[in-house]
């Protein structure tokens, strides 16, 4: 059976096809190279302390000793973040605590000295990572709500965070 | 043959590298936690009252608080958490007469756990912050009276009031 002309590549089309084939390789090659792997690393909790019943208590995300700390790494990327908010604090026989959670609770703090940034970490950001030193910093607040009946004692919840890399 | 062949080999690669070059996504996460220790609210309580007793016109008293005759607040709350005492003072003393002079130094106030003994004097004319001791503490208040010599017999009374609050958090 004799192939049809129209399936057979010219040759021009197979030297676009071939160089096409090295970009994306190539691609790859330099992508791999630019920096080592996404990470994404715990370094201190949230903590709102010791409240008193009907009193909130807001932790902002420029407290140093008390707002809950995150750096993530990569170096010319830009990755989306998506954090994973408890509802509720949970104490002691099964009371709770709500949180709260809005505009200017988050701030990412790029390495090298740049400004802070200010986000609402109740909802997904996309941010750019500017080049090396690769590790910055994600810290986060919130407010807490004791309902005046609360139960005394203590209480926690789990505070998670995402980072993806939106490729390209 | 051998042409098509390679040209289509090349083809399958292509397609099969484009996808897989613009989906690759990278993801990292953790966790932290986040806490809080609710606190059992401070209350402060009037156990004694500050007696300055029977005093002769023209002479002061001066009730130390370690005496038996100080004031005694009982404050509780949480554990060892610091608070801050406010004392509201009286200038005077009311009665029937003029009214009595009262004054207040440097170690007219004291504190102590919840057992009688004073472990530490301050001044009750300005805010002081201390520790709570297993959920309380005791605060004693003494003082001076002065009386004129003219004074007129009689009762008289004046009212102190403390004010206890967290401090910090």
């Amino acid at each position: 059976m004799t192939p049809t002309p129209a399936l057979l590549p010219t040759p021009a089309l197979r030297l676009a096809l071939v160089l096409a084939l090295g970009l994306v390789g190539l691609l790859g090659m330099v992508d791999q190279a630019s920096g080592q792997p996404l990470a994404a690393q715990a370094r201190q909790d949230l903590s709102f302390g010791e409240l008193l019943g009907g009193l909130a208590e807001r932790v902002r995300p420029d407290d140093g000793a008390r707002a809950g700390q995150f750096r993530i790494r990569g170096a010319n990327r830009t990755v989306e973040l998506t954090f994973h908010l408890p509802e509720v604090l949970e104490g002691p026989g099964g009371a709770t605590i709500p949180l709260r959670f809005g505009e200017g609770d988050g701030h990412f703090e790029p390495s090298g000295g740049d400004p802070r940034q200010a986000f609402d970490p109740s909802r997904p950001i996309t941010l750019s990572l500017p080049g090396p030193p690769p590790w910055h910093w994600i810290h986060l607040g919130g407010t807490a709500l004791p309902a005046a009946s609360v139960s005394l004692g203590s209480y926690s919840g789990t505070v998670g965070l995402t980072v993806a890399d939106l490729a390209n | 043959m051998k042409r098509v062949l390679g040209s289509l080999a090349l083809t399958a690669a292509l397609v099969a590298t484009v996808p897989a070059a613009a989906q690759a996504q990278e993801a990292a996460s953790a966790d932290i936690n986040a806490t809080a220790t609710v606190l059992a609210n401070v209350s402060v309580e009037g156990v004694n009252d500050l007696r300055f007793g029977d005093i002769l016109p023209g002479f002061d008293r001066t009730v130390s608080p370690t005496n038996s005759d100080a004031g005694l607040f009982r404050i509780t709350g949480a554990g060892d958490a610091p608070v801050t005492l406010s004392f509201t003072l009286p200038g005077t003393l009311t009665g029937p007469g003029e009214p009595l002079t009262v004054s207040f130094d440097e170690e007219s106030a004291g504190f102590g756990n919840m057992n009688g003994t004073v472990l530490e004097r301050f001044d009750p004319s300005s805010t002081y912050t201390l520790s709570l001791s297993e959920g309380g503490r005791d605060i004693f208040l003494g003082g001076t009276v002065s009386t004129a010599g003219d004074q007129a017999a009689g009762s008289y009374t004046g009212q102190v009031t403390l004010e206890v609050s967290y401090s910090g958090s």
